[in-house]
């Protein structure tokens, strides 16, 4: 990663770089399922006012 | 909007043209040749307008070819001066992913300039001081301060110069304040190459195809220019000067180091919370490296680096700065600075920490722990002007201890510094910063970034499995739409209502501000509407001062600041109605427009006091729904006559008459001060709980000779007697500088009495108060007993100065 630098495997295991993947993921779902009800609802008011 | 944009837009890319091309001598990386194009354009922005106002010439004209002339200067000096082998270009191929969620950016940005066409600047700072700013510096050709005492007015103006920049160049015609909001919108972009520079800087390559589109995604970004708020201008600057302190950290070249100074100096520009905010760039410039250019060499050449240093800072916030502390002796003023116990920096405006807005956000305090996650606004999930930061974030914070620790265990210590710039932000907005609004730490939204590059790169490994990396790709993905889509749908209130209306074929821009404001938007579209040519106004609220201009800015808006005014600046100050009055005559003001606060906790201002105590003196033009009225001032031929004359001298016979007098408190008490049959202030009052009641009135007094007296002298009746004591305070500039007198009405014999009051002997006397500086007498009534309730009367009169030595003698305390 950095020029010089000798590589060392911190996230060596699968299950660890899955688990590293998954908890971003995780904080993305939670963010969005507890949101997902008013953006959607202000997304379609916006959409249906366009449409006239 | 589009003629509207047209030439700040092709001037700006001009400038940037030019920038671009000289930055490759600098850089000739993309990410940062184009991120050290875009803080020199902004730089350029803001130095042009400051020496056109030093010279009164910051108009359309002078600006246009100004900014030209520099933009075509440069660029047939580069050409001059071209260097074989530089890339004119020299961009890479996108990545598809990141070819699509470029599109995708582009396009929502091309949608958020249309929503700006139809929505005008409709903030509430905007309307009180940002776009005041705007119409002021237009219609004064300098930069000269809006005469009205309000700390805003005296802060670094960077953000607002944007605006101005739009507002000017789009020809400072009746549209041209539609200008002033979408004019910040680039600075999405600043932001999110700079975010994209940072990790560049420190090899996170894995994530580099979404930081960019992340960053210009984000909810906040796309919200706070069309309401012309500056907070995303300030998030820009942090993080080019935090991208440019990585370079130079990872790099050591002087030339980073420098940009980093440009581009503090411009976020200390746009708001002086880099004071504080500005700590991790700090952080990351902790090192070494960071400095190992600059140090080198010579001590003249040393100093040389230091001094450039420094001159770019004042680029971007010098002017104001300096002309705070020539004037006044304090960069900051009118902000008041104390350590322990120990005032650095004078002014009169202490930095007070206020919960106010915290609850439009949080519960609790403890509750900013979830909030990343849950965004609410007023209890619900939404975004605004004022949060808005997406769920990308909400993943940078988790994202943030998990990097830490992976760039622990390689030991990269740049990186290690650069990952605190997020906690470090969010405990200095939760501990230092006065007013907890999510828009004060826009900035946070990159340094996030920086935690999710730095998982993605790891687990990007070579030779391992793509599944960690599709799965984390995917939901970034997400995120970055899912932020589009909750951006635009929120990028301004009502916007349903808007759309459906545009769609009718029925709406004009400056609706939006009766569906914003109720009936004072009506009133702003009024007042702008009646004026067309230009009249003279005044106001007595301290909100919503740019309409005052009128859309078409032609108003001529005056301010004479009465009593309940902050002490700030030297704006003019009348502490009597005669004052005022004359105040109005002499500048010829034609319309009075008075805001009625719906919102809390607000006291009438004096000046409304006095028109309602005075209803001959004005003519009501125009009334909307109680929440604004405007006045025409009268002046019968009488008075014109008498105002003609010198204006009148305030003095202590003017406190004979309520019109001088303010209720400043009212604790369990209700008061009502009133002109007495026989002469003087006839004070009503109910003192009503069993707790300590007392009614505080103020009067101001400027320049009176205090200190050449030997007694203050008042009548004193009480009309309705009561168990109560009455107190005299006097007060200098700083109110907690004062003396008081005791004069306990239970002893107070029928009839009228002459109090005298030994100036050289108060009951009490702060260490710092001086007779010299007195600005304020109060009477404060006070229950003698805390648990008695009760109801009174008193009458004072005839204050003068006494000077008669042999007198004290008879001197009540």
């Amino acid at each position: 990663m950095q020029p010089g630098r000798p590589q060392i495997e911190v996230l060596a295991s699968e299950t660890v770089r899955w688990a590293a993947a998954g908890a971003v993921t995780l904080a993305i779902a939670v963010y969005l399922a507890l949101h997902l009800r008013a953006i959607a609802g202000a997304v379609t008011g916006a959409l249906t006012a366009l449409r006239g | 909007m589009i003629a509207l944009l047209l030439v700040p837009a092709a001037t700006a890319a001009a400038l940037c043209a030019a920038a671009w091309l000289w930055a490759g001598r600098y850089d000739a990386r993309p990410t940062v040749r184009l991120l050290a194009s875009l803080v020199a354009t902004s730089a350029t922005i803001v130095l042009l307008q400051v020496l056109l106002a030093f010279a009164g010439a910051l108009a359309t004209v002078p600006l246009t070819i100004a900014a030209w002339l520099v933009a075509l200067g440069a660029i047939a000096a580069w050409l001059v001066r071209r260097r074989a082998g530089l890339p004119l270009l020299g961009i890479a191929r996108p990545t598809p992913l990141g070819a699509l969620l470029g599109l995708l950016a582009a396009g929502v940005y091309a949608a958020t300039v249309g929503i700006a066409a139809i929505v005008p600047p409709y903030g509430w700072d905007s309307l009180v001081y940002h776009l005041t700013d705007v119409f002021w510096f237009a219609q004064s050709g300098s930069m000269s301060i809006f005469g009205f005492p309000a700390q805003s007015l005296y802060y670094p103006q960077v953000g607002e110069l944007h605006s101005l920049w739009g507002y000017l160049l789009a020809g400072s015609g009746p549209d041209s304040w539609r200008a002033t909001g979408v004019a910040l919108l680039p600075l999405g972009l600043t932001a999110a190459v700079a975010t994209r520079a940072a990790a560049e800087a420190l090899g996170l390559r894995a994530a580099l195809p979404w930081i960019v589109p992340g960053v210009l995604l984000a909810p906040i970004l796309l919200t706070q220019p069309i309401a012309a708020y500056v907070d995303g201008a300030f998030a820009a600057f942090v993080l080019a000067a935090f991208a440019f302190a990585l370079l130079a950290a990872t790099e050591g070249r002087f030339a980073h180091l420098a940009l980093c100074a440009l581009a503090c100096g411009l976020a200390l520009g746009v708001k002086l919370t880099f004071l504080y905010f500005g700590v991790p760039i700090l952080v990351v410039l902790a090192g070494a490296r960071a400095w190992s250019a600059t140090v080198r060499g010579s001590a003249r050449a040393i100093a040389g680096r230091i001094a450039l240093c420094v001159l770019l800072v004042t680029i971007g916030c010098g002017y104001w700065l300096g002309r705070n502390l020539l004037r006044t002796g304090n960069p900051i003023y009118p902000s008041r600075v104390t350590l322990g116990g120990e005032t650095v920096l004078h002014g009169p405006k202490a930095i007070e920490h206020s919960k106010r807005q915290e609850v439009w956000f949080v519960p609790s305090t403890a509750a900013w722990l979830r909030y990343p996650f849950y965004e609410t606004f007023e209890g619900r999930p939404v975004y605004s002007t004022e949060n808005g930061f997406g769920p990308l974030f909400a993943a940078g914070v988790l994202a943030t201890p998990l990097a830490a620790w992976l760039a622990w265990r390689r030991r990269r210590v740049v990186l290690m510094r650069a990952l605190l710039a997020l906690p470090i932000t969010l405990l200095l907005f939760l501990t230092v910063q006065p007013f907890r609004e999510p828009r004060y730490v826009i900035a946070a939204i990159g340094f996030g970034w920086i935690a999710i590059a730095t998982v993605a790169q790891e687990i990007a490994s070579p030779g391992k499995g793509r599944g960690p990396s599709r799965l984390l790709a995917g939901a970034v993905v997400a995120g970055v739409v899912f932020s589009a889509a909750g951006g635009l749908a929120f990028a301004a209130p009502d916007l349903p209502r808007v759309l459906r209306s545009w769609r009718q074929g029925d709406w004009r821009v400056e609706s939006y501000y009766a569906i914003q404001y109720g009936a004072v938007g009506d009133a702003f579209n009024w007042l702008s509407r009646n004026t067309p040519e230009g009249i003279t106004v005044t106001f007595t609220h301290p909100a919503f001062l740019a309409p005052l201009f009128g859309w078409h800015g032609r108003n001529r808006v005056v301010y004479a600041s009465t009593s309940g005014d902050e002490r700030i600046g030297t704006v003019e100050r009348c502490t009597t109605y005669r004052g005022w009055r004359h105040f109005l005559y002499a500048r010829d003001v034609e319309w009075i427009v008075v805001w009625v606060p719906w919102w809390e906790g607000e006291a009438p201002r004096k000046a409304d006091l006095w028109i309602g105590a005075h209803p001959q003196d004005f003519t009501l033009v125009r009334e909307f729904e109680g929440r604004a009225r405007i006045y025409a001032p009268v002046f019968a031929p009488e008075e014109a006559r008498l105002l003609e004359s010198a204006p009148p001298a305030p003095g202590l016979a003017d406190l004979d008459s309520p019109d001088a007098w303010v209720l400043e408190y009212q604790e369990g008490a209700q008061a009502r001060l009133t002109a007495a049959d026989s002469g003087g202030v006839r004070i009503d009052y109910a003192l009503q709980t069993d707790r300590n009641d007392y009614l505080d009135a103020r009067a101001e007094l400027d320049e009176l000779g205090l200190a050449l007296a030997r007694t203050l002298e008042f009548d004193l009746e009480a009309l309705e007697p009561a168990p109560a004591l009455l107190f005299v305070w006097l007060k200098n500039e700083d109110p907690r500088e004062a003396c008081r007198f005791r004069v306990d009405l239970r002893t107070l014999p029928p009839g009228r009495t002459r109090v005298r009051l030994d100036l050289r002997a108060p009951e009490h006397r702060s260490p710092g108060f001086r007779l010299d500086s007195v600005r304020e007498l109060h009477v404060v009534v006070d229950d003698a007993q805390d648990e008695a309730t009760m109801r009174g009367s008193v009458r004072v009169s005839g204050f003068r100065l006494g000077h008669d030595t042999a007198a004290t003698g008879e001197v009540l305390r």
